[in-house]
């Protein structure tokens, strides 16, 4: 490309004429305007030049329907539109595609199934002991046999006459008990029973 | 640039077209035909070839509707797709002439069809009044394909020159140089009859 020196005047007065010369700018050309007879001629060629350029702008051109352009051009997308519709509704059921959809389904079922149920994969719980404990009233005559009763030595004075309570528990079944009486508040007394 | 009519503003028709509304769109589509129109045979000088531009711009323009990240410069964008659909149809068009043997020539921005004949002296010395604009026009078909689109969008179209810029994909200066290049020589053939 041959690039217009941007020092030629004419560059100036096409700017000038574009309104995008500064106030500096503005003022020396002016100055050289009033001075240049020629260059005026050149100032209002160019803006008739611009005046016809800007009138083929609006210039219809002959023989466009704009109408059946538009209609043409909506046409155009909406075909465009229902094909890609019906594109994706064809890879959607597309027989290749459900028999592809079903067997990743059905590994996918598979992979959870063993995660869940192999044992140590899935982290399957370990069954822990369970432990019940309660509270329950003493009784007089526990149905289970007392095999040996243990107590620190350092509580004698604990009174061993409270007899370890029993709720349902099956004959032979070790019982660990400890309690205390109410004597003074004159509550029933109270023994805690592990099982 | 064409300015936009009463009614919603492109931004919104825009997104209403994105979301499916058909109609929002036809009404871009009403509101932009004429600037896109008018761009493209300036471009092209072909009425039939320009009409093709059009409606593949508009298609277009459709289908990337989501990539447009201002939805309120619509007008601007479209005609950046006009402008280089017609640059592309240009320049396939000259490659099937030169393809065809049909006179190719040292200036490829005619594709040998319509040249001037380079020893006349005036291009408009024999043009009347309601000659000159088609005179003019054929001038401007004969421009340099770079100069030809910048005064196309900028002195006919009125399009600011950093979009022609981006358009073109070069400077604001260099539009601005070849708006002035093509003007000069415009301005030189046409001195007479000013």
């Amino acid at each position: 490309m041959t690039q217009p020196d941007t020092h030629d005047v004419e560059y100036l007065l096409c700017r000038h004429l574009d309104g995008q010369l500064d106030r500096r700018e503005r003022r020396a050309l002016e100055q050289r305007l009033e001075a240049d007879p020629g260059l005026r001629e050149q100032l209002r060629l160019y803006g008739a030049l611009d005046g016809l350029l800007a009138g083929l702008s609006t210039e219809a051109i002959d023989g466009i329907d704009y109408d059946l352009q538009r209609a043409e051009i909506i046409t155009a997308v909406e075909r465009k539109v229902l094909l890609s519709t019906e594109r994706r509704r064809r890879l959607v059921f597309r027989p290749r595609f459900l028999l592809t959809a079903a067997a990743a389904m059905l590994l996918m079922a598979v992979a959870v199934g063993v995660v869940v149920l192999w044992p140590g994969v899935g982290g399957a719980p370990t069954p822990i002991a369970t432990m019940d404990i309660s509270r329950v009233a003493p009784t007089p005559r526990p149905a289970g046999q007392i095999s040996g009763t243990v107590h620190p030595e350092d509580l004698d004075d604990l009174p061993l006459d409270i007899a370890p309570s029993r709720a349902a528990a099956p004959a032979g079944t070790i019982v660990v008990s400890f309690g205390a009486p109410h004597e003074a508040d004159g509550a029933p007394d109270e023994a805690v029973v592990v099982y | 640039m064409a300015s936009s009519p009463a009614g919603p503003a492109d931004g919104e028709l825009v997104r209403a077209a994105r979301r499916g509304e058909l109609t929002a769109f036809e009404v871009l589509v009403e509101r932009y035909q004429r600037q896109a129109t008018a761009v493209a045979y300036r471009l092209l000088s072909s009425r039939e070839d320009a009409m093709d531009v059009v409606q593949d711009a508009f298609l277009k323009a459709y289908d990337r509707l989501e990539t447009l990240s201002q939805p309120g410069r619509f007008g601007a964008w479209l005609m950046r797709i006009v402008s280089n659909l017609s640059l592309n149809f240009r320049r396939a068009r000259a490659l099937r002439r030169m393809d065809s043997l049909e006179a190719p020539g040292d200036d490829d921005s005619w594709g040998g069809v319509n040249r001037p004949d380079p020893v006349a002296p005036d291009p408009a010395a024999e043009a009347s009044a309601g000659e000159m604009k088609l005179l003019l026009a054929r001038a401007i078909e004969a421009l340099p394909e770079m100069q030809r689109q910048a005064l196309v969008l900028f002195s006919i179209e009125k399009l600011p020159q950093k979009e022609i810029a981006d358009m073109l994909g070069c400077s604001v200066e260099a539009v601005k140089w070849h708006v002035f290049a093509a003007r000069k020589k415009l301005k030189e053939q046409f001195k007479d009859y000013l």
